[in-house]
């Protein structure tokens, strides 16, 4: 591992930067770190040299080779979307469930099966209620909750705040839902478990989903609330390029807001990421583009792999081959994200 | 505090006194009738003794609002021709003296002393200051007694003075007599008292003020012949020294024994100064025609120094050669106090003589014990101090909020919050009340582009003493600011005295309290009331009211621990699971040894643990709140 | 009084009773005809800093209120390190230490900032710096009687029955009723006597 640190540390260099996800990681696990209005805040000085807050957080360094080598048991792949053992076309087999996703409500039926075989025993997910200004982590255990939180939620959640509920109520086959920066935050602790807590056995799935930036919470929040009634949305989409706008859901229309004008409420750390669809990851979930109604399913882990199939012999998942202009296509996508970053990844970056 | 001596009918009983109830005394022989102050350490002692005894020598006493009022009161009884005292630190001087210099250009009917007590070093102050500065802008005169006994006597003199001259007299004394305690042999009290009465046929103003200066001049000129006799002015010594040493005040003291313990007797005069403005010229002369070295001891500034100076400079044609030691010269600091090693030092040096200085070890060995045994100690809330719970909330606001809030601090116990007890949450410490304005002034600045929020603590005694006309032109204004009154129910600083908001007043009899909810109200702004002791609650509060426009006033009203402690022993007992305390480690970091800073916590080096000091912890319970593992455990009282 | 002037030093932390005791003591010595001067820092020390009380005692003079470096002759101290505070500026070799040993620790060793002494050392760094010293257990004395800040009165029991000074019961009961207040006379009594017992058994060189 390399050097690792405290907060203050985390502070310099994360905090104080701009270079905060808002993944949830750091958050709550002590005093000095919470989540306030959609932001990370630091409530005072903890003086250790070395702390979770600054080895789990995905913002600080990533070592690929060694998350690779106890992930998939071999090196890092060096390929736009990374390690590949399937890629898709997938939908929820229920069509109740498929209508309420984004896409094809894959992730919601894969967390259905995990939950009803066996394989996880909780999951950590992002939910956001009706009239609620910011969304959060959630610890759900029985599918009426998985429902609930079907959706994407476009800007930072500090979902990962959850997993020390879920650890603290002692589940023992945890499945996480996030983003890519989630998805690190999540292997470098299972990798590090600083605190013996276990992580590694007690974590048992991770789902990832693409995701090229996500909102600032907090920013994106003033914004809508000076243009609509929150209470009335129901819905956010963005859809596939060349579309490039938001659509905001309310109970009598649809608006859309030009991305453009949305620029100024990005979260700043994602200029920053190069991984787009999760690529460490067990599977990881997408918008499947000129395709309304489903998704982008890639597996990548053998737990991933397991997963998949029961859900296909359980019926709550429904596969197509995925066309090879699409997976060009997703791969270019992917290409076009690393390079803003100008090739430099996160392990050699901060 | 002895209240029973002060008023002690026994002339010739030799009692142990403090300085200040000496004076309280002096003033008692002289016959007040009124006295009047504002809590000041070291001057508190003066009004709290002749409160003690108020109701017993019939005489009127008042813990005033802020002391230019008390001496506007006590000027009252001077101008209607009664004897009254009013007292007041150096800072508390500054306060009142505005009022100060028109009345002395009025001069007064009666007699009027003015007590300042200096603190040398600033021990219990924001400033060092020598006030003995006012006496020459005043044109009045000046006495500083030199012992407990004179402390007394010197302010009787006071008043003999004031009634000759018709205007005020200052007598100035230190901590280092103000607070210390010495034999004093009371004196008779007297048996009747003057009926007030204010002659009108005669008006009091100090205009035009090109007549009524000189009149002060010439009040001034008039002390001249009681000074230059009076005793306590005088000189121990050989005739012709080879060193006078020139002092005042507590000076006296450390002169003498550092004269004794050097064997200097035959070679050293001390010339004692107790009038040191006017100076008793005549003695002055006299004793600097019979030497050629001179040091000026004295406390703070060089004031006695430059006053012989100015005597040496008009006569010096009739004097020999003198090289002067003192403050100019730097033979003695130009700030901080006084002590016996400090003048022994001086007189070796300027004698010869050597410090005696034995061959054992013993002294290197014991100052390095210093370091490895006797840890720092630094000021602290005490324990159950609301001001602890109080910062913390605003702590964690201010951290929530993220604009980077500036608070500016006042005068109290929660001044201390400077410090880390207070998790060094003030930014700013000035004068009473002078939060408030700052932070109103701060308000105001977002037409510059400013964005940090602006906040203030101020104290309930403290909102009386000054932060009331602060707070009327924020309103005014319309200054962007939250004023945090920190309401303990006390002057606690000072020793509890009761301010317009108690039930009670010095004399303890009931008085109508001044509701600071109302007052504020009156201003048109309805303040929010919470218990700092609810941390979650007031930290939420003053988050909620920073968000809000315009001047906002939250009142955190939690009684102070002495208070309460006086009242009811413990309140719960507390302790701490070390199952579940986490600790050093990652989680926690000691958050209430190493943050929160209770004395009421102990950290348990052999097993890594927090632990309650049972002899300290009052049970206040806020520690059970921040803990992040829940490892506190109440127990009932 | 084997010295004139006697120096004694009452020290303490803030909130010890350390200004009572110093008071006591003075009361009692005034009124056998002494001219004792005392000489107090407190204020803002009483907020938890040391505190320390120079008290000189003499037949003839009256002393100015701070005893010269070295000079002391007798140190009462309600907490340990605040002894060891006084004897590396006011010791020597023939002074004599009367110590309270319950430490109260600074808010700068709760917070980590500092460390307090090891109590054998420290205990044994006063004994190495005094002619005599006593060691007594002032506060849980005090707690039996239900307050701790009686410890201040229980420790100047011991000093009076090691003859240190010339103080009786019947001289403190004057004292706390014309200093203090007659319903506070019994329990101080009290007190005073628990530390005359103490000497009995106490620990010296």
């Amino acid at each position: 591992m390399e050097d690792t640190h405290g907060l203050d540390e985390l502070n310099q260099r994360v905090l104080q930067t701009g270079r905060c996800s808002s993944c949830g990681a750091c958050v709550d696990k002590c005093p000095y770190l919470t989540v306030f209005h959609g932001k990370t805040v630091m409530l005072d000085r903890c003086t250790l040299d070395k702390g979770r807050c600054f080895t789990y957080c995905p913002q600080t360094y990533f070592d690929q080779e060694a998350a690779a080598g106890a992930i998939f048991g071999q090196p890092a792949d060096p390929g736009p979307i990374g390690r590949v053992m399937a890629v898709k076309g997938s939908r929820a087999g229920d069509p109740g469930i498929a209508s309420r996703g984004q896409g094809g409500g894959t992730v919601t039926a894969l967390l259905i099966t995990a939950l009803q075989s066996g394989l996880i025993d909780a999951a950590v997910v992002t939910s956001q209620a009706p009239g609620e200004s910011f969304s959060r982590g959630m610890v759900a255990t029985a599918i009426p909750d998985i429902m609930s939180c079907c959706g994407s939620k476009y800007a930072g959640s500090h979902s990962l705040s959850a997993l020390k509920v879920a650890l603290e109520r002692g589940y023992e086959k945890i499945g996480v839902v996030g983003v890519p920066c989630q998805v690190r935050a999540v292997r470098k602790m299972a990798l590090y478990d600083l605190r013996n807590e276990g992580l590694k056995e007690r974590i048992s799935l991770v789902v990832g989903l693409f995701c090229n930036w996500a909102f600032s919470a907090r920013e994106f929040h003033a914004f809508l609330a000076a243009r609509f009634d929150l209470t009335a949305v129901t819905r956010f989409h963005i859809p596939p390029p060349p579309a490039r706008v938001l659509e905001v859901e309310t109970s009598d229309r649809v608006s859309t807001i030009p991305l453009d004008e949305l620029r100024p409420v990005f979260q700043a750390a994602c200029s920053e990421c190069s991984d787009m669809t999760s690529e460490f990851a067990d599977v990881s979930v997408g918008m499947y583009e000129g395709k309304a109604g489903w998704n982008t399913l890639i597996t990548r882990t053998n737990t991933g792999r397991d997963l998949v199939e029961r859900a296909l012999s359980a019926r709550n998942l429904l596969l197509e081959d995925f066309p090879e202009a699409n997976l060009k296509h997703l791969e270019e996508a992917s290409a076009a994200k690393k390079a803003r970053t100008q090739g430099e990844t996160l392990s050699g970056k901060v | 505090m002895t209240m029973s001596l002060i008023s002690l009918d026994s002339p010739g009983r030799e009692v142990l006194l403090m300085g200040n109830e000496a004076i309280a005394r002096g003033a008692l022989e002289a016959g007040i009738s009124v006295a009047a102050a504002y809590p000041g350490n070291p001057s508190s002692e003066i009004i709290g003794a002749l409160a003690d005894v108020a109701n017993e020598m019939g005489i009127y006493v008042e813990w005033s609002v802020n002391e230019k009022v008390a001496l506007e009161v006590a000027a009252a009884a001077a101008v209607s021709g009664l004897n009254a005292v009013v007292a007041m630190k150096q800072n508390g001087l500054n306060v009142a003296s505005d009022f100060l210099l028109n009345l002395n250009l009025t001069g007064i009917r009666g007699g009027l002393v003015l007590v300042v007590c200096d603190d040398p070093a600033g021990i219990s102050s924001t400033n060092e200051q020598d006030s003995r500065i006012f006496a020459r802008l005043a044109d009045l005169p000046l006495f500083e007694p030199s012992s407990f006994h004179e402390a007394k006597d010197i302010v009787r003199f006071a008043f003999e003075v004031s009634r000759k001259i018709n205007n005020v007299c200052i007598v100035r004394s230190v901590t280092r007599i103000s607070h210390a305690r010495g034999n004093v042999a009371l004196g008779p009290l007297p048996t009747t008292r003057p009926v007030p009465h204010f002659d009108t046929s005669k008006q009091l103003s100090s205009l035009p003020a090109i007549v009524s200066h000189p009149v002060a001049h010439e009040r001034l000129k008039q002390a001249a012949d009681l000074i230059e006799s009076s005793p306590f002015n005088c000189y121990e010594g050989p005739e012709t020294p080879e060193l006078l040493v020139i002092t005042c005040g507590s000076g006296w003291f450390f002169a003498r024994e550092a004269r004794d313990i050097l064997g200097l007797g035959s070679q050293l005069g001390i010339l004692k100064i107790g009038t040191t403005w006017p100076m008793p010229e005549n003695l002055i002369r006299e004793r600097l025609a019979k030497t050629q070295r001179v040091l000026i001891l004295e406390e703070v500034d060089p004031v006695l120094e430059n006053n012989v100076k100015e005597i040496f400079a008009d006569f010096n044609a009739s004097l020999p050669q003198i090289s002067f030691y003192g403050k100019k010269s730097g033979t003695v600091p130009d700030s901080g106090e006084l002590s016996p090693g400090l003048v022994l030092g001086i007189f070796s040096r300027l004698t010869g003589v050597a410090l005696p200085s034995p061959e054992d070890g013993y002294r290197a060995s014991a100052s390095a014990a210093l370091g490895e045994f006797s840890p720092m100690r630094s000021l602290a809330f005490c324990p159950g101090c609301p001001h602890r719970a109080s910062f913390w909330a605003i702590k964690k606001a201010l951290a929530l909020d993220g604009r980077d809030g500036v608070l500016f601090g006042d005068i109290g116990c929660y001044g201390l919050g400077f410090l880390p007890t207070g998790f060094r949450q003030p930014k700013t410490l000035h004068a009473m009340g002078s939060g408030t304005g700052m932070a109103s002034g701060f308000g105001m600045l977002s037409r510059f582009g400013a964005t940090q929020p602006s906040l203030t603590v101020c104290g309930d005694s403290t909102f009386f003493h000054a932060a009331i006309p602060a707070l009327v032109n924020a309103v005014h204004h319309r200054s962007d600011f939250l004023m945090i009154i920190l309401d303990n129910s006390a002057t606690a600083m000072t020793g509890f005295q009761p301010h317009p908001g108690s039930p009670r007043d010095a004399m303890g009899s009931e008085a109508p309290p001044v509701v600071i909810e109302e007052v504020c109200a009156s201003l048109g702004v309805e303040p929010i009331v919470a218990d700092p002791f609810d941390l979650n609650d007031a930290a939420a509060t003053v988050y909620e009211q920073l968000q809000r426009p315009g001047t906002k006033i939250l009142i955190l009203r939690q009684e102070c621990a002495l208070v309460r402690g006086r009242k009811e022993s413990r309140r719960e007992r507390i302790r701490i699971d070390h199952e579940k305390c986490i600790g050093e480690e990652c989680g926690c970091n000691r958050l209430c040894t190493r943050v929160f800073r209770c004395p009421g916590l102990k950290w348990n080096c052999s097993v890594s643990k927090a632990e309650i000091d049972e002899a300290i912890c009052v049970g206040c319970g806020v520690c059970a709140q921040i803990c992040p593992a829940g490892a506190f455990v109440k127990e009932g009282a | 009084m084997r010295k004139d002037p006697f120096n004694v030093v009452v020290t303490g932390v803030g909130g010890q009773g350390n200004v009572l005791a110093s008071l006591l003591i003075g009361a009692v010595l005034v009124d056998r005809g002494f001219k004792v001067t005392i000489g107090e820092t407190y204020g803002a020390s009483q907020r938890g800093g040391s505190v320390m009380s120079h008290v000189r005692i003499s037949r003839a003079h009256q002393y100015g209120p701070l005893i010269p470096p070295w000079s002391a002759d007798l140190v009462i101290a309600l907490e340990p390190t605040e002894a060891a505070r006084v004897l590396g500026q006011f010791g020597n070799p023939g002074i004599v230490s009367v110590v309270n040993t319950r430490p109260i620790h600074p808010v700068d060793v709760i917070s980590g900032d500092a460390t307090y002494p090891d109590m054998d050392a420290l205990l044994g760094k006063i004994r190495e710096l005094s002619l005599e010293a006593y060691f007594v257990q002032a506060t849980e004395k005090a707690m039996e009687l239900g307050n701790p800040i009686l410890a201040n009165v229980v420790l100047i029991g011991v000093v009076a029955g090691a003859g240190l000074l010339p103080i009786t019961a019947q001289d403190v009961e004057k004292a706390v009723t014309d200093y203090l207040s007659p319903h506070k006379v019994e329990i101080n009594r009290r007190a005073f006597l628990i530390g005359m017992e103490l000497v009995k058994g106490h620990e010296r060189i």
